[in-house]
């Protein structure tokens, strides 16, 4: 029995067996099925929370080892602790609307989030002088849509007459229609990867890797 | 708690502007400082929001009677068995489930909102009596299929395919710079608010005195090599 | 000075400017004329046109990083939802969004108490949607997973007694930084046709004008730009339209950028030096 469920085909006729049966219900209607099937969309969101603190035994475990090996500057790892356990504790503790945790939240989660995303715009605005240089067909065909519709994304544009007309154009109809084609070539490879999980040719969501089933 | 705000607003300042200190392009203590402190208190929020959940939405529901997340809170605590050597096979049930469930959403519907109804729109005269409208309709009908074209690597390109495949090249390009715009309009937009964010009067004597220090510092300890001495191994 | 030199030389000039074009602008506004464009108008109407009593998903799809950008939209539509004889129900598929809820409700207070809205009868936060199963979830079977509110309180003797599946649900606005609008476009636009409309960051302009034309949602609103926007037309100013200007002159920037850069290319080139 436990090797049954140790081996792959079990992880993979369960994937096949809830896949089937959530794509089915939607398409037929058999009494108590939609029950189940929404049922089992609320399993899936919780099973999704419970594996988000699954990264805080990594975490502590790399960065305690860091502090017990002291390694160089070590206090580094000793600031991400502390840290780590005055938001948790605060918010288990004294609830998620205190005071203090919204504190955390205000000191560091918010701008450093924040800040984080925002460093990038340098790195653009320092691209467009750098990279976006015109050196063959491609090139100039790139740098030149970038221009009429970043002409056509400043604010002010639009209040002057005829100077977004190719920028509009080229961002409601071309840019559209490429959208278009990515967004079905993804479906299709999505389609295509679903299949193979479900079928189990496909196994790494599973964190099994293929050509090595579970020795345990 | 309005001493809590003040050094609240002080400490998010020194976090946003120790960040901007990569911009530099030297590796130093304070960047560290920014990445060290993210980590773990975000970590730590996103923790107590995920155990919040948990409890409102398994446990007490259960509470009051309702069946239904008993299963979802029995595969989720199976989950953690991952950490055990001898027993981290159980947490592949749940994994399954939660893929095969997320699997069939995602199929059901995908194939209507990203597929067909994406063909059906696409499906237009080419011809409307009126030019730009044909113009129009012409390029979005070419470029698109010229697009799915240029990604279609399973057969030799040659022929008729190859130039379809060198218009859907092309169209990609200028979709780039289409594409490259409207991010840069994101991004700036970011940048923005955290720009705005320094300088709220408020703020602005903290920002300017913080960034007066870091970039003394900065300059120092690059002066006298000690940059990489204070960083984190 | 070789190419790369020069490169080097331009980048802390460049990032100086940048600060600066940016600052300035925002302490001394210049007052750079915005025109409010089809897919703003269409998204204020597709508001307007809800009858009373409708209710409202409006989900926050933001994180740390989407909030700079977006708070325009954000507060500008909860401004107007709130003005208008609507229930909402504030939701987040993204673990940091229900303190953004928090917060933004919190900076829409005054137009609560002038509305005279009340937490239970007018809007409720429901909190944390973890993935797309949530969401497919409350558009199956509302109650299922959603018993109790944000603070976890019961939602019953609330407005959300009346709300069984998604076929309740009359509009969902979803202002998102990370995909959030798909989930509802598969599961309430695909199974109800609820009308969707949805607020993006600048880099999802692209995708959202094709679901519109499409027809899975409504409207959007792209970036600061489109809040502003929005700001204008509801009536309820704000950060986005004190950053416009500051928007349009680091745009003209980046153009001005490119085409230095360039001249520094063919000046190169006729020199003989690429």
């Amino acid at each position: 029995m436990m090797s049954f469920i140790k081996s792959k085909g079990f992880s993979v006729a369960l994937v096949f067996l809830t896949s089937s049966f959530m794509i089915l219900t939607y398409f037929i209607d058999v009494p108590g099925a939609t029950q189940i099937s929404s049922d089992l969309m609320v399993w899936a969101s919780l099973i999704m929370a419970f594996s988000m603190p699954l990264g805080i035994v990594n975490m502590i475990s790399r960065y305690g080892n860091k502090v017990y090996t002291k390694k160089r500057n070590y206090g580094f790892s000793i600031m991400l602790l502390v840290l780590l356990a005055m938001t948790l504790a605060s918010g288990i503790i004294l609830g998620d609307t205190s005071s203090i945790y919204t504190f955390f939240m205000e000191s560091f989660v918010w701008p450093l989030g924040a800040t984080m995303y925002s460093i990038l715009a340098f790195y653009m605005m320092s691209a467009n002088f750098v990279a976006m240089r015109m050196r063959n067909w491609k090139a100039i065909l790139l740098v030149l849509a970038g221009i009429f519709v970043l002409l056509t994304t400043m604010p002010a544009g639009s209040s002057i007459p005829g100077l977004t007309v190719i920028g509009d154009w080229l961002k409601n109809i071309h840019s559209v229609s490429v959208t278009r084609g990515v967004v079905i070539g993804t479906a299709i490879s999505t389609i295509a990867l679903g299949v193979r999980t479900m079928l189990g040719f496909e196994t790494s969501a599973l964190g099994i890797s293929r050509g090595r089933e579970s020795k345990e | 708690m309005d001493v809590l705000v003040v050094i609240a607003s002080i400490l998010a300042v020194i976090s946003t502007l120790t960040y901007y200190t990569t911009l530099s392009g030297w590796p130093n203590p304070f960047y560290s400082y920014a990445e060290y402190a993210y980590l773990g208190s975000v970590m730590g929020w996103s923790t107590v929001i995920a155990l919040n959940y948990i409890i409102d939405r398994g446990v007490t529901p259960l509470t009051q009677g309702a069946l239904t997340p008993l299963g979802g809170l029995i595969l989720g605590i199976l989950m953690w068995t991952r950490f055990s050597k001898k027993y981290g096979y159980i947490a592949r049930i749940p994994i399954s489930i939660s893929v095969g469930i997320g699997l069939g959403l995602t199929l059901r519907t995908v194939i209507f909102s990203d597929f067909i109804q994406q063909i059906q729109r696409t499906i237009m005269p080419v011809w409307t009596g009126e030019p730009i409208n044909s113009f129009n309709n012409l390029v979005t009908i070419v470029s698109m299929i010229a697009t799915m074209l240029f990604f279609f690597f399973s057969i030799e390109r040659k022929g008729p395919l190859k130039g379809i495949a060198e218009i859907g090249e092309y169209s990609i390009f200028i979709a780039f710079g289409t594409y490259f715009a409207a991010n840069f309009m994101g991004r700036f937009g970011l940048l923005i608010g955290r720009i705005n964010f320094l300088l709220a009067p408020d703020k602005m004597i903290t920002s300017l005195t913080v960034s007066i220090i870091l970039l003394i510092l900065l300059i120092l300890m690059k002066k006298t090599n000690t940059l990489e001495k204070f960083m984190p191994e | 000075m070789s190419e790369e030199r020069i490169n080097t030389v331009a980048r802390p000039i460049i990032y100086l400017a940048t600060f600066l074009l940016i600052g300035i602008p925002l302490i001394y506004p210049v007052g750079l004329p915005i025109k409010v464009s089809q897919s703003t108008i269409d998204f204020y109407n597709q508001i307007e046109s809800m009858p009373e009593g409708s209710v409202v998903i409006m989900n926050f799809n933001v994180e740390t990083f989407g909030w700079d950008e977006l708070e325009s939209q954000l507060v500008s539509i909860t401004k107007h939802l709130i003005s208008r004889p609507v229930k909402v129900i504030y939701v987040s598929d993204m673990a940091l969004g229900p303190a953004f809820i928090e917060k933004t409700l919190k900076m829409a207070s005054p137009q609560i108490e002038k509305h005279n809205k009340e937490y239970g009868q007018d809007y409720v936060i429901a909190g944390y949607l973890a993935g797309e199963s949530a969401v497919a979830a409350i558009a199956s079977d509302f109650h299922k997973l959603i018993s109790v509110d944000y603070y976890g309180h019961s939602i019953e003797g609330t407005f959300l007694d009346d709300v069984k599946d998604g076929s309740d649900i009359d509009l969902v606005i979803s202002v998102d930084c990370f995909g959030g609008t798909s989930p509802y476009i598969r599961h309430f636009y695909l199974s109800f046709g609820t009308p969707i409309l949805t607020g993006t960051l600048g880099g999802g302009v692209p995708s959202a004008i094709n679901n519109v034309q499409v027809g899975q949602i409504k409207s959007y609103l792209g970036g600061i730009p489109g809040g502003a926007e929005f700001e204008y037309l509801s009536g309820f100013p704000g950060v986005g339209i004190t950053s416009s200007d500051a928007m349009t002159i680091v745009h003209l920037m980046g153009i001005a950028l490119i085409i230095l850069g360039n001249i520094v290319l063919l000046s190169r080139k006729i020199g003989g030096r690429v």
